[in-house]
């Protein structure tokens, strides 16, 4: 797994001074590849905070080009024209405390095609600067192949440490 | 890099390119003592001190391998890369928990202009680091650096995947050995504008680092990201 550039850009963003008002980082890159302006804190408008309106995505996809940094957005989604080629919503979050592990993960009931999973990519849906709701690539998984037909069920179970 | 070999450095300029090197190589020695670990972020705090208006290490430590992010900062991740909404109890640094929204509220997090952001405390306590931590082991007596201190603008260095948040203290009274730092977020409790304080890591400084008065203590806190 690697965590992408988006990511870091974010995170050094939450450890902003706390005597100032600089409330806005940039370089994010949207999963278009448009840079992007987000507001860490609230201090000119507080309704337009990057996590005013959070989701959080994951999508499947069939590229195998290993994960870099600077990835923006899945290398090649399903075009099955079912459930499986779209971003879906996290689910089954929480953590686990005596195991110092984060749990995220998605079930996709795929409803037309079949095909074989390489790619699990993460996704924060987050508002910019202009309030205006963007869709980021924060962490890319490449895997062994996973097969599946029309309606089974893909079950995405995620741990991260920390 | 064992950190004892730290003190090579001893009596040389300290700069960036320095300091990402020392990092880079903590992280390599992350990698081979735990090939199998997943952790999503690693500290690894760089402390030197320097004469005032002086470029030269006159002493120099940084964490230990197996120094630890903290429950609050599991927390954090896990509300906000896990989708959840809802409050959840946070650990304050007095040991009370409080209610913070991380996303998708009217009161969240980082609500409130000014103080929201991140801070630092040193000390001189040398317990090793539980996930339960909520505060510095062992403060200093002597001002300022026995408080919270701001820290300085961070930084995300693309292709390093480190981000860099700078901290300077200039001790006025007291000399002492920092052997411990704390990284703080600064964050709003649910349903007020009040500013708590929550540790999200602690690390063990090693070896230990000596100060005098006015010297300049530079903590170079790396967060590191797999």
């Amino acid at each position: 797994m690697v965590l992408t550039d988006n990511f870091g850009i974010m995170f050094a963003g939450l450890f902003t001074v706390p005597s100032t008002n600089s409330d806005t980082i940039t370089g994010m890159k949207d999963i278009t590849g448009s840079i992007e302006t987000i507001q860490v804190k609230g201090s000119s408008n507080d309704q337009k905070n990057f996590n005013q309106s959070m989701l959080n995505q994951i999508q499947i996809g069939k590229g195998s080009t290993p994960p870099n940094a600077q990835d923006f957005n899945i290398e090649s989604p399903f075009t099955n024209g079912g459930v499986e080629d779209l971003r879906g919503n996290v689910g089954n979050g929480g953590l686990d405390k005596p195991l110092a592990k984060i749990l995220y993960g998605a079930q996709i009931n795929p409803t037309f095609g079949t095909g074989g999973i390489r790619e699990v990519c993460y996704f924060l849906r987050m508002r910019n600067s202009n309030a205006v709701d963007k869709t980021f690539l924060m962490m890319r998984n490449v895997i062994p192949l996973v097969s599946f037909i029309a309606g089974q069920a893909i079950n995405i179970d995620s741990e991260v440490f920390y | 890099m064992e950190n004892s070999q730290l003190l090579e450095h001893i009596g040389e300029t300290k700069t960036k390119k320095l300091i990402d090197s020392i990092q880079s190589e903590y992280k390599e020695l992350q990698r081979k003592q735990f090939p199998k670990s997943e952790n999503l972020t690693k500290t690894c705090c760089v402390v030197s001190v320097l004469e005032k208006n002086e470029t030269e290490i006159k002493s120099i430590g940084m964490s230990c391998v197996n120094d630890l992010f903290l429950d609050n900062w599991g927390l954090f991740l896990a509300v906000l890369l896990g989708g959840q909404g809802g409050f959840f109890s946070f650990r304050q640094i007095s040991n009370v928990g409080q209610n913070m929204f991380v996303v998708r509220n009217l009161t969240k997090y980082n609500e409130t202009s000014g103080a929201v952001g991140a801070k630092v405390q040193i000390g001189q306590g040398s317990t090793p680091p539980t996930r339960s931590d909520f505060a510095i082991d062992s403060a200093f007596a002597s001002s300022p650096e026995n408080s919270l201190q701001n820290v300085g603008t961070a930084s995300y260095q693309v292709g390093l995947s480190k981000i860099t948040i700078p901290i300077q203290i200039t001790p006025t009274g007291g000399s002492g050995s920092i052997a411990e730092a704390v990284l703080f977020g600064q964050w709003v409790q649910q349903g007020t504008n009040t500013i708590q304080s929550f540790a999200l890591s602690r690390d063990l400084i090693s070896p230990v680092v000596g100060f005098v008065n006015g010297q300049s203590i530079n903590l170079d806190y790396g967060i590191l990201l797999n």
